[in-house]
Formats: C-alpha cells, sequence, structure tokens
C-alpha cells in the first residue's frame, strides 16, 4: 500500500497532498501477466464511478510503454462493453511512496501468532511489507485463496506447525474479512 | 546439538524459505481502487 499520482513530497496518511491511496504488487511474470493483473483491476471497481476525491480514485498508473498501451487497449475494451465513458484513470507512475507500517499486510496485522513468525526470522518492517511470505497470508486471512491451494503451498512457506495450525483455522472458520 | 541449534537459528535470521527464491523476473503494476 502507499501513495501515488499527486506532486506533494513525501506524502503521508494524515498529509496526503493530491495523492491517490493505491496498491503496488511485484508479480513474476511467468506466472502472470500484466494483462491478467488488469483484468481483475477492471473486474474489481466500477470503472463508470466518477471520483469524488484524489484520495479514493480508481486508477491504473502504468510504467513503461509496454503497460501503457495494455492500460489503454482494455481501457478501451470496457468503454466498448459499457457503452459509456470510463473514469478510471489512467496516468503515468511518477513515483510511489510506501505508505506507514500500519497500514502495510493490514488483515495479517490481526493474527499475533503469524506475526511471531516474522519476529522469529528477524524481519523489519521494510523487509515484511516486501515479503512474498506476508503477501500470501494476507491474502488468505482476509477471505482470499482456497484450502486446497494453501496446503499445497504451505510447505513452501516455512512457517512453524503451531502457525500452520493457526493458518488453517482462520481459513475453516472463514473469520478474515474480505476486501478487495 | 548446541552447533545444531545455532545453526538453525541463523538459518531463521536469513528469512522464511519462500522470500529466499528470488524469481527469476520480477515486474510491478500499480493500480488505485478508490
Amino acid at each position: 500500500m502507499g501513495y501515488a499520482g499527486g506532486r506533494k513530497v513525501d506524502p503521508t496518511y494524515r498529509s496526503m497532498g493530491d495523492h491517490t491511496e493505491t496498491t503496488q504488487v511485484d508479480f513474476d511474470p511467468v506466472l502472470i501477466s500484466y494483462l491478467e493483473i488488469l483484468q481483475h483491476v477492471w473486474a474489481s471497481h466500477d470503472p463508470r464511478r466518477n471520483h469524488f476525491s484524489r484520495q479514493y480514485m480508481n486508477a491504473i498508473f502504468f510504467s513503461g510503454e509496454a503497460q501503457k498501451a495494455a492500460a489503454l487497449e482494455t481501457m478501451a475494451a470496457v468503454q466498448a462493453r459499457l457503452g459509456r465513458e470510463v473514469k478510471t484513470v489512467i496516468a503515468p507512475l511518477e513515483r510511489f511512496y510506501p505508505a506507514e507500517d500500519y497500514h502495510q499486510k493490514y488483515y495479517l496485522r490481526g493474527h499475533p501468532a503469524l506475526l511471531a513468525e516474522f519476529q522469529r526470522h528477524g524481519y523489519d518492517d521494510a523487509r515484511f511489507r516486501e515479503s512474498r511470505v506476508a503477501a500470501r497470508l494476507n491474502a488468505y486471512v482476509s477471505g482470499f485463496g482456497r484450502m486446497t491451494l494453501l496446503e499445497r503451498e504451505l510447505p513452501s512457506f516455512g512457517l512453524s506447525a503451531s502457525a500452520e495450525q493457526v493458518l488453517r483455522r482462520v481459513m475453516e472458520e472463514g473469520s478474515g474479512a474480505s476486501c478487495g | 546439538m548446541r552447533m545444531l541449534a545455532e545453526a538453525r537459528q541463523e538459518q531463521d535470521r536469513q528469512g522464511l524459505p519462500l522470500d529466499l527464491q528470488a524469481p527469476a523476473r520480477v515486474e510491478t503494476a500499480t493500480f488505485a481502487l478508490g
């Protein structure tokens, strides 16, 4: 999580200026393409919606010509399908500012037994923010991902047996909030 | 035994296994869902 799209230098949650609350995802293009990610982005919001503030607008911030072409191409397709003007902003990414630590992996932060795994391995806040394991656990505890997938990839996480049990219990109870 | 435990602790400090496997290529996608 972070802030992008504005001019204010070093924005914070309380002083965001003209930036927008933004998600940045690192991905392996062998596993998923940028185009596929864009399809999830388009399916996860209402592109017809006007934005009433810079803080909460819908936007795709592209990096480079290939991403720009993909963003514009998918926007044109969405527009043709809807038959209405798309209000989602397509803009170049100038700079992404990571948000404060307490905004990172928000749902995972509600599970002390899982957080303890990262403390045991000596993670600081920056490493936790960039962790692939933390990203996946955050998704599972917030209601995304199925048990079959979890069981398949759980050994690669390297969690303790007790943390694995906690994660399974959270999944079974479906207690995680489901939030994009 | 003590050496084994220390080696395990040192291994733990390096990070969780999945985080130690760097993918060959990493790209970045940036978007906002207001």
